[in-house]
């Protein structure tokens, strides 16, 4: 090549590398890299994910059963495959922002949250009897619930900071927090949408919990929260119902109790090794949802016992892996925001698994990375992309 | 700075730990939950959740086995499985691959003569994988579909093979036959149900894994064959032409006599037991046993205009009455036919010798112990003195009681016994009954009562009912020597390798009287059907063949218990020939109608119609024609050229010819110079021979006439008005529905005057 035509080699190089990041110190805008691992980790999980929505709606895609895929078996993989993709670069995008931006952003987010829900009993798309979605210009749609799980986390933590000390009290660091949950809560049971409100109810707790609440008010909480539960599952008709499917599937085998006892029957049936990568049977139309809600079940048969354990060990790495750049943030607000989003993370995979492996009775919560929907795939990785955003302000041990 | 960091790092601290403890909860504790169910559902509770998983993947689809053919005895096929196939579409392919639906319904319409509309409903079923448009068509139909299907290149029509069984003689031995039922087994009628277990064969299968909606995984992972073993084929005694002649005389009856409870028609060999033919007038087309024709249809449907129920009702009554084969499903009154087993018992006791000259006397009534009411004879005036040859022929009631009272009401019972009336015959064919006797406790205690009036009735077979197959297998016990058989009509079931799996034959039960009884019962009953004048049986006399046979004139007490009229059954039990009995014929006419002219009794109704069905089975089963001098047809005609008049005149009359004499002036001693026909012609008996004397001969040529088609008596007038003769060959009989069928010298040929035309004669009431 021209020798000429070459830019010179010291441009943009004026400055050493110690320097620069003593110049940002100083401006406190210093940045460190993405935590590698834990990329990595959301990258691995992300990319079976969409591996297996390939072979689990490989059949129910052919069969057009919700008459939407025009009979492509690939139709569900490529819009996921999209999403993916697109999500990966929300979540490098989110990382970028200074968790300084979420904090001043926490309550915004929170009053959209709030508008959305309310917006979505008006203008919401009916499925399955109940409005839990808001059309985006006709091409997708998009839950409120699933901003409203996030838009908990970065609330409460600013709250939380707000607080500091009078965390301790009653009037400020339990019931400022229980009535917004009240809010949500009463807003999610109009939809209705009780499983979003199990989790939202959860990842309060646990805000609350790290904020610093007294032990003796959580313990009260939990319990009510139990009580609490109780009487929803009691009260919502659809609720009881699975609760008695849960306790004995096969009181109901063609209705309610149809796919807990499918579910056992494809988890059951891949045993130590599994039944093949794409050779589940399950999915021929017996078992329901199996790329949505029941997706596990279905890694589980294909890939069997060492399978289902090894994509378990991956979530609780990356979950401890989470809390581990929670534990070392550098503000209390993104330590709170990282464990919150770690959190949410790891209630949403105990929640999906436990209720695929009929360990808990039956709500339809989606396993993150893993079962089919665009926008919620999205979210879930701008969380992702939030506690690598903490995680680049980690400070670096300098030498010396 | 100091300060603030430390404050800082005593809060984080707190925050710290209560991260700490999210990670052992949320990090290990909730995953270690998580393992462990795993665990629990993949390793310990693996093999009983993947058993039920397979349990309701795999399918098994039935291969059904080809059902075995029906032969008759010259194998003649009666049944036969058919590979048809069934179209069915896919509309869930159809919906899916956006294949042209109106189309695909309009062809398909088309071809298969089925309504548009109701394809494009079925297409509506998107979720369906399966819906059968048409089911069973041939092969040429398949085809067109086939065509169809490649020249569009259509996805989602399908075409699977099934099976379908065919009769190709429709309504002919019917009952004999049986039907089979949707699944293609026998439905417990006629032999496909008795022969069910042979010829159905073993099912294969298929084995696979399907989806929830029953179609083919799209990875066949498993699939397992299992062949079809086809099933046996089956060979009948039943000969379909036998059975053809019984049916066509027995369907003529109908028609002749107003029958309005049909009847039916039975043949047996009485050596054997193999059932020869089999008629039960209530028939139906076992290719559609499940429909009744339109007529009665529209009929039942008047009767019934607004009840559904009762509509349905009376149409399953007639479908399971047409169903019904009288010949072992239903019972009846023998009447007089039965009087040959009180004959027979009588003899074989010794009660009376067969050459006996007893004088019996019937005055038209008798009393009888226990009977208010004396018995009386069908002959209300009294037979006056009959011998006991008089009795049988004339079928006198008071000769056969007076026989009953001396045989006594215990050993008459024993015989009814012996004879199986408290039986059944064991035939193989599903769906015999037994008649409805008394009990031995009745019998003995109306007997303990003085009353003997059962006795008396029983011995002219009246009060009981026996079914037509227990009437023919004792009739054939009277005449082969007194065995009791065991009938059959599977004559042998053939494995499709060529092994016999099973073989019908001569099973003797026991027998019942001695060969020189049954001898002379064959006498007797000759005897009722050779006397012209006395004989009840003779209207079913075959010039030829030497019959025998009893008539029967009885109360239907079953359908008259039905319909509260007196019914008839006129029926006729014949045997032939008597020498050695080849056939046992039973033909049973039920309740003549109003349209009926013929006397209503066995022996006008029943007996002529056997004779005709005898004329025409006794030739086909081979018996040769055994006519006695007066009913030679051909002769040859002697040489008595140079013989004077008188010599030749009287051997040729001897020899049963007419003879005219040609010659001038006195005849008497003159010798014959020529004669007319030829010496050692062979012509018809009865032909007139011309003799010609000194000065008249023969002469000139004639032109051959055309006979064709003349009763054979107006052919010979026709051919000796010309000067020619005529032989005859072909049918035996003598009656009116034979004619000439060809000539041998052709019309217009121009023969010399005495030449012997012969003539083949056919019987045009085949």
């Amino acid at each position: 090549m021209d020798e000429a035509r070459r830019p010179p080699r010291s441009f943009g190089r004026e400055l050493g590398r110690e320097e620069r990041i003593r110049a940002m110190d100083k401006a406190g805008v210093r940045k460190g890299p993405i935590d590698l691992p834990f990329f990595l980790l959301v990258l691995l999980l992300l990319g079976i994910g969409v591996i297996m929505v390939l072979s689990a709606s490989f059949a129910s895609a052919y069969y057009d059963v919700g008459r939407v895929t025009g009979g492509n078996p690939t139709h569900y993989f490529l819009h996921q495959a999209v999403f993916a993709l697109s999500g990966v670069a929300i979540m490098l995008l989110v990382s970028r922002l200074p968790t300084a931006l979420f904090s001043r952003l926490s309550y915004w987010s929170m009053l959209v949250a709030l508008f959305l829900l309310l917006m979505v009993l008006f203008i919401g798309v009916e499925g399955g009897g109940a409005y839990r979605w808001i059309s985006l210009f006709g091409i997708t749609t998009f839950q409120p619930s699933e901003l409203a799980k996030a838009a908990v986390v970065l609330c409460f933590a600013k709250m939380i900071c707000e607080k500091k000390e009078q965390m301790q009290t009653f009037r400020h660091g339990i019931l400022p927090f229980v009535m917004l949950l009240g809010v949500i809560s009463l807003l999610l049971s109009q939809q209705p949408h009780l499983s979003a409100m199990v989790i939202i109810l959860g990842i309060g707790v646990i805000m609350m919990y790290l904020g610093g609440a007294h032990w003796a008010w959580f313990a009260g909480g939990l319990g009510g929260m139990a009580a609490g539960s109780y009487i929803l599952m009691t009260q919502f008709p659809h609720a009881s119902m699975r609760l008695i499917a849960w306790q004995d599937p096969l009181q109901d085998p063609l209705g309610i109790g149809w796919q807990i006892i499918q579910s056992q029957l494809a988890i059951g049936s891949g045993g130590l090794l599994g039944v093949g990568l794409g050779q589940s049977r399950q999915k021929y139309l017996y078992l329901p949802e199996e790329h949505n809600d029941y997706i596990f079940a279905i890694v589980a048969e294909e890939l069997g016992f060492i399978g289902g354990v090894l994509i378990l060990s991956l979530f609780a790495i990356l979950i401890l892996r989470g809390f581990w750049i929670a534990m070392h943030a550098k503000t209390k607000y993104a330590a709170l925001i990282a464990a919150g989003m770690t959190g949410l993370l790891a209630l949403q995979v105990f929640l999906n698994v436990g209720v695929v492996t009929n360990l808990l009775p039956p709500t339809g919560i989606s396993l993150p990375f893993f079962s089919y929907g665009g926008t919620a795939l999205w979210l879930q990785l701008a969380c992702m992309g939030v506690v690598l955003s903490v995680s680049r302000e980690i400070p670096v041990k300098r030498a010396g | 700075m100091e300060r603030g960091r430390k404050r800082i790092t005593g809060t984080r601290t707190q925050l710290w730990r209560r991260t700490m403890v999210l990670m052992a909860v949320f990090g290990v504790f909730t995953f270690i939950l998580l393992g462990a169910q795993l665990f629990s559902l993949q390793i310990l509770q693996h093999h009983e959740l993947e058993q039920r998983a397979i349990a309701q993947q795999m399918r098994e689809i039935t291969v059904s086995a080809n059902r075995g053919t029906i032969f008759d005895a010259n194998g003649a096929i009666l049944a036969q499985s058919a590979s048809v196939e069934n179209v069915f579409i896919d509309p869930n392919t159809i919906y899916r691959l956006e294949q042209d639906g109106a189309l695909i319904a309009r062809n398909l319409a088309a071809i298969l003569d089925v309504d548009e509309q109701m394809i494009l409903a079925r297409m509506q079923d998107r979720d369906s994988q399966f819906q059968t448009i048409r089911s069973r068509i041939d092969r040429d139909l398949a085809d067109e579909v086939r065509a169809f299907i490649a020249e569009h290149e259509i996805r989602g029509v399908h075409l699977e093979p099934a099976v379908l069984r065919y009769f190709p003689h429709g309504r002919t031995a019917s009952h004999v036959l049986g039907f089979v039922g949707a699944d293609g087994t026998g439905m417990g009628y006629g032999v496909e149900g008795s022969f069910d277990r042979y010829l159905t064969g073993v099912n294969g299968r298929i084995v696979r894994l399907t989806n929830a909606r029953g179609g083919a995984m799209l990875r066949a992972s498993y699939e397992n064959y299992y062949l079809a073993q086809p099933g046996h084929d089956l060979h009948l005694t039943i000969d379909v032409n036998i059975q053809r002649i019984m049916e066509r005389h027995m369907n003529q009856a109908v028609y002749d006599f107003d029958l309005q409870a049909g009847g039916f028609a039975l043949a047996m060999q009485p050596q054997t037991g193999a059932i020869l033919g089999m008629v039960s007038l209530n028939d139906y087309d076992p290719n559609n046993h499940g429909r009744l024709s339109p007529e009665r249809m529209d009929a039942l449907r008047q009767q019934y205009p607004d009840n559904d129920e009762a509509f349905w009702g009376a149409v399953m009554r007639e479908l399971e009455y047409s169903w019904r084969n009288k010949n072992i499903g239903y019972s009846y009154e023998p009447g007089s036919t039965f009087k040959m087993l009180t004959l027979a018992i009588a003899l074989e006791e010794g009660i009376i010798s067969p050459d006996s000259d007893r004088i019996f006397y019937c005055g038209g009534h008798m009393d009888v112990p226990g009977r208010e009411d004396p018995v009386h004879c069908w002959n209300r005036n009294g037979h006056g003195p009959l011998t006991l040859t008089q009795v049988m022929q004339r079928s006198c009631n008071i000769g056969t009681v007076m026989l009953a009272m001396e045989i006594g009401p215990d050993l008459f019972f024993q015989y009814l016994q012996a004879f199986g009336l408290f039986e059944t015959t064991g035939i193989d064919l599903s769906g015999e009954m037994m008649g409805l006797v008394w009990s031995e406790a009745d019998w003995n205690s109306f007997i303990g009562y003085g009353n003997f009036s059962s006795l008396a009735a029983a011995s002219f077979g009246q009060t009981f009912t026996l079914t037509p197959i227990r009437m023919v297998t004792l009739t054939s016990a009277l005449v082969n020597g007194g065995y009791i058989l065991v009938p059959y009509i599977g004559e042998r079931v053939v494995a499709q390798d060529g092994t016999v799996v099973r073989e019908g034959e001569r099973v003797v039960r026991r027998q019942v009287i001695s060969r020189e009884t049954s001898e002379w019962v064959r006498h007797f009953m000759e005897s009722t059907v050779a006397d012209p004048l006395w004989g009840t049986g003779s209207n079913a006399a075959v010039p030829g063949f030497r019959i025998g046979g009893k008539t029967g004139t009885s109360v239907d007490t079953v359908l008259e218990a039905l319909t509260g009229r007196t019914e008839y059954v006129l029926s006729f039990v014949g045997v032939a020939p008597m020498d050695s009995p080849e056939i046992v014929l039973l033909v049973a006419l039920q309740s003549p109608g109003p349209n009926n002219t013929t006397y209503p009794s066995g022996g006008q109704m029943a007996a002529p119609l056997a004779g005709r069905m005898l004329a025409e089975i006794l030739p086909y089963l081979g018996v040769a024609s055994q006519l006695g001098d007066e009913e030679r047809v051909n002769a040859q005609v002697p040489y008595v050229r140079r013989q004077t008049v008188e010599e030749a005149r009287a051997e040729l009359i001897a020899e049963g010819f007419r003879v005219l004499i040609q010659g001038d002036g006195e005849i008497a001693g003159r010798r014959v110079v020529d004669q007319m026909p030829a010496g050692g012609a062979i012509v018809m008996v009865g032909t007139e021979v011309i003799l010609f004397l000194e000065g008249a001969r023969p002469e000139g040529e004639v032109t051959v006439p055309d006979v064709t088609g003349l009763r054979y008596q107006e052919a010979r007038a026709v051919l000796e008005a010309r000067g020619l003769y005529a032989s005859r060959s072909g049918a035996a009989a003598n009656h009116n529905a034979i004619v000439v069928y060809s000539q041998s010298r052709q019309p217009t040929e121009v023969v010399r005057r005495g030449t012997v035309i012969e003539l083949t004669l056919i019987d045009i009431s085949r």
